[in-house]
């Protein structure tokens, strides 16, 4: 289901009603937020979501292993059952057969319809992991601390990495191996690839579960016993598919408490968030797009001539113009993720803070991204040794978390380029020693570098967007020898600035003031004014409000 | 001041404020076309427009003046009922393409067809325009009725474009009962009664005439007004599909074949030549597709041949000949194409060796019409 579809709002609107009327018994709320987190991702396709239930069930029981080490028969029947619910009913029903206008409801147990293809296989496959659990349970529950907190980390690390590494990356290391053979040996091997469909969002619920492991093996916070709220948190659907992805540590506990009630402020700033998302997404980004795959649009063929144009200024553009699309597309995700919760009284992290802005590379991925580039500090970059690993120890870390990072976009050698990239700036500035601290350096310096830096991180998207080499090869060739304009330059630029001008004067307004909830400080008038504009922009320059938001695809 | 009152002035300069900033908006960013329609409830059930009315289109890409006659027609002449002698007459009934929204009145299709066929024929010809926007077949068949027959035409020009389809059936004048055309309802007039009654203030004519945002909001309630209205009827009106016919054909495509079958009767009955003006749908600069339903008439039992401009427009494909943001009427270059394609269809039937309407023109005894052209 996209935020940007009818669909959402009225989902949204029963689930609010539904929420206010259960209110202060948050526990029956969480079971409410379960379900509906279930059906928001059902809607794309419910077979995905028994991925999203086993890694639940892996955390919650690794987590309650590392603590205690005994797993009570209660909390054995509640995994068990749960699992097995799941892959009934996720795996085996076939929902998209089923009709549901209630003249044909009963004959819904008649058809034979009814079930899933292979629904056997998957019945026999849901038993056999609810027995693996429990020998689990039972064989690391009986040995000493040491082994049994290790056990139980390193098995929700392997098998969240062991999911993830299967759907998302398997296609792309078999072919890449197969390519391989078919170089060295010259002979064609049989296809390795499986062809599995990337489920939505699998990137972002595998690493915040992790994160609720792997803080709970470090003592950081506690393991949860209650099975309902610790499936609400890593199922919570305003951050479910496209984060950010939230740490166990910040909002497990808002589900373990009675949330404050809605009042008129917090009201205000919800409707705001989710109003300036949209305005982000579908008037900046969704417009962007048109300029973006018309310049892009002619390389991502494979079979493309690749020749070099002309006007290599309109590259350059497309390239900006790409820089604003994914930049409106995820923000305005997070953004509208952020208002969604504050309606239902949860605080989700902040995760932008004016990127283009940034001075420099690691100001840049202090402000990008924000829970993913912590998530990667502190999961990877840390235990790596960080800086503390010395010069050549610190570059090596840099590089081995961003081809992470790029990796982690993207099963492309486009996005590991990408990843490369940024490693290879973070390295460059260390070594440089360029200093971009705010208080250091003057108001003009700060825009030389800031002006360095922008350019530096649409270089980078460039790799990013491009679906080839080859298409990455025309564009630089392209802007940095052929730099001139046609009239179709003149067009796509008038598109970026129109479409961008407010943001990036908003976002102006934001860094000079440095209050990020820029509208709290402005006067009632120009806030109107501003609510007019926006609103006005969605309903007039927004006709398709179907397109996907591009972080989906991670 | 007190926090209440003050929190109710900011409310009540806000809600007076939007309309004003949303004006400057949609002028400065997103101009709309300000395309108002002078129409008011005819004596007959239907929407005619407002006999004496001035007024101008303006959208980015031209700008327009309307004068209305007493009679309700775009001219500046008053039509005597008799044509006068060895003049010939020719109906045009259309919508807003017909009134020739879009072009100055020299430019519109009546215009250049009458001067085209005058100095073709090289005889006096008179081409009177009945065209009413937002009418589909169904008014177009009242009007002709109660209006066209007393001008005495020689020839009928129907327009027929695909909003047809959906314009019939929303109107519930005619509605096939078992396949047969029967009169359900005995007027139509959408929102017409409201609009009579906001045109009396010169405040909203000022608004009609001038403001983008009154425009859009009007533009907007408008299109999902009618869209829901048509869906909701469509839905009820439709009998049951059943058989291969329905499959062939939907009702409202077989609804607008009856209808123009209908006025083809008519033209029959009352010695005038009658022409279906089909108007393309176009898909892109260059590209046009014929939409007119030949396979809903044959399943009724109906053939026709409708003018199509599509040779002229695809003759020379870089021109323009839909306006791109201006409601997707004709430019010049299209009413052009429309008059030529006309012009020679009336000609080439005028020069039937077998056909009578020609002799019908010079004023003799009328003869039974021939099937060319039906």
């Amino acid at each position: 289901m996209l935020f940007n579809s009818i669909e959402f709002l009225v989902f949204l609107l029963v689930v609010l009603t539904c929420y206010g009327l259960l209110k202060r018994r948050y526990r029956v709320q969480n079971l409410l937020l379960l379900g509906s987190s279930y059906v928001f991702y059902g809607w794309w396709d419910v077979r995905f979501l028994f991925l999203i239930a086993l890694s639940t069930a892996i955390d919650y029981l690794c987590g309650l292993l590392i603590t205690s080490g005994r797993i009570s028969a209660k909390v054995r029947m509640v995994l068990s059952g749960y699992l097995l619910c799941a892959g009934f009913g996720f795996l085996c029903i076939d929902w998209s057969a089923i009709n549901f206008r209630a003249t044909e409801l009963p004959k819904l147990l008649e058809e034979s319809s009814l079930f899933a293809p292979g629904s056997a296989w998957f019945l026999l496959g849901t038993v056999a992991a609810v027995i693996a659990f429990n020998l689990l349970a039972s064989l690391v529950g009986g040995t000493s601390e040491v082994v049994r907190r290790r056990v139980a980390l390193w098995a929700s690390i392997l098998l969240n990495l062991g999911i993830l590494g299967t759907f998302k990356y398997y296609d792309f290391f078999a072919g890449n191996l197969a390519s391989l053979i078919e170089g060295v040996t010259g002979q064609v091997p049989g296809s390795f690839t499986l062809g599995f469909i990337l489920p939505v969002g699998i990137s972002f619920y595998t690493f915040q579960t992790m994160s609720y492991t792997i803080d709970v093996y470090r003592g950081k916070i506690p393991s949860t016993d209650r099975f309902i709220n610790f499936a609400a948190f890593v199922a919570f659907f305003p951050q479910l598919v496209a984060g950010p992805i939230e740490r166990a540590g910040r909002l497990l506990p808002q589900f373990q408490r009675e949330r404050p009630p809605l009042d008129f402020p917090t009201l205000r700033s919800a409707l705001w968030l989710i109003a300036w998302g949209l305005f982000k997404k579908l008037f900046v980004a969704d417009n962007m797009a048109v300029v973006v795959n018309a310049t892009f649009g002619p390389f991502d063929d494979p079979n493309a001539t690749f020749a070099v144009p002309q006007d290599g200024l309109t590259l350059l553009v497309g390239v900006y113009a790409f820089a604003f699309q994914i930049y409106g597309d995820f923000s305005g995700y997070t953004d509208i993720a952020r208002g969604v919760a504050r309606l239902l009284g949860f605080d989700l992290m902040l995760n932008f803070r004016l990127p283009y802005f940034a001075t420099s590379p690691s100001d840049f991925w202090r402000r990008w991204h924000i829970s993913l580039s912590t998530w990667l500090r502190d999961y990877v970059y840390i235990p790596l040794g960080g800086n503390r690993a010395g010069g050549w120890g610190t570059y090596r870390n840099l590089t081995i978390v961003m081809l992470i990072g790029g990796l982690w976009h993207g099963s492309a050698w486009t996005f590991v380029l990408w990843g490369g990239y940024h490693a290879v700036l973070l390295c460059i500035y260390r070594r440089l020693g360029i200093r971009t601290e705010r208080d250091s350096i003057s108001f003009p310096r700060q825009l030389v570098l800031g002006l360095v830096m922008f350019n530096l991180t649409c270089l980078g998207w460039l790799l990013f967007r491009a679906s080839n080499i080859q298409t990455v090869e025309v564009f630089l060739v392209g802007i940095f020898t052929s730099p001139f304009a046609s009239e179709q330059t003149w067009v796509d630029l008038g598109a970026v600035v129109f479409f961008g001008w407010f943001l990036l004067l908003f976002q102006v307004g934001q860094a000079l003031t440095g209050e990020l909830d820029l509208m709290k400080r402005l006067h009632w008038f120009v806030r109107l004014n501003i609510w007019i504009y926006v609103i006005m922009s969605l309903i007039t320059f927004t006709e398709d409000m179907g397109q996907e938001f591009i972080y989906f695809a991670f | 001041m007190p926090r209440l009152v003050k929190r109710l002035l900011i409310l009540i300069i806000s809600i007076a404020w939007i309309p004003i900033a949303g004006e400057a908006y949609l002028r400065l960013f997103h101009p709309v076309n300000i395309l108002p329609r002078y129409i008011q409830a005819g004596e007959h059930g239907i929407r005619e427009n407002v006999p004496g009315s001035r007024y101008r289109h303006s959208t980015t890409e031209y700008s327009v003046a309307f004068d209305i006659t007493d009679q309700g027609i775009r001219d500046s002449r008053i039509f005597a009922s008799h044509p006068p002698d060895g003049t010939l007459r020719v109906l045009v009934i259309g919508d807003s393409f017909g009134m020739g929204y879009g072009v100055d009145y020299a430019d519109s299709v009546p215009a250049l067809l009458e001067s085209s066929l005058s100095s073709s024929l090289g005889s006096p010809v008179e081409v009177v325009n009945l065209s009413v926007s937002g009418i589909g077949t169904a008014e177009q068949l009242v009007t002709l009725d109660h209006r066209g027959w007393d001008l005495q035409p020689d020839f009928v020009v129907v327009y027929w474009q695909f909003s047809d389809l959906a314009d019939n059936v929303r109107s519930q004048l005619y509605r096939l009962n078992s396949g047969e055309l029967v009169r359900s309802a005995r007027s139509y007039l959408p929102a017409v009664r409201l609009r009579e009654a906001l045109f009396h203030y010169s405040a909203y004519r000022w608004l009609a005439q001038h403001s983008h945002f009154y425009s859009w909001i009007r533009n907007n309630a408008g299109f999902y007004a009618r869209s829901l209205l048509a869906s909701w009827r469509s839905m009820r009106d439709a009998p049951p599909s059943s058989g291969p016919q329905s499959k062939s054909a939907g009702y409202p495509e077989r609804l607008a074949a009856s209808l123009l079958g209908r006025i083809r009767e008519q033209c029959v009955l009352h010695g005038a030549e009658f022409i279906v003006c089909s108007i393309p749908n176009r898909k892109g600069r260059g590209e046009f597709i014929d939409v007119f339903p030949e396979a809903a008439a044959r399943a009724v039992g109906l053939e026709f041949q409708p003018v199509s401009p599509i040779a002229c427009f695809e003759a020379d494909p870089k021109s323009l000949y839909y306006w791109e943001h201006s409601a997707g009427h004709w430019t010049p270059s299209g009413t052009d194409c429309v008059a030529q394609a006309l012009s020679a269809r009336i000609q080439g039937m005028l020069a039937m060796p077998e056909g009578a309407a020609g002799q019908s023109v010079l004023g003799e005894e009328p003869s039974p019409p021939s099937a060319a052209g039906s």
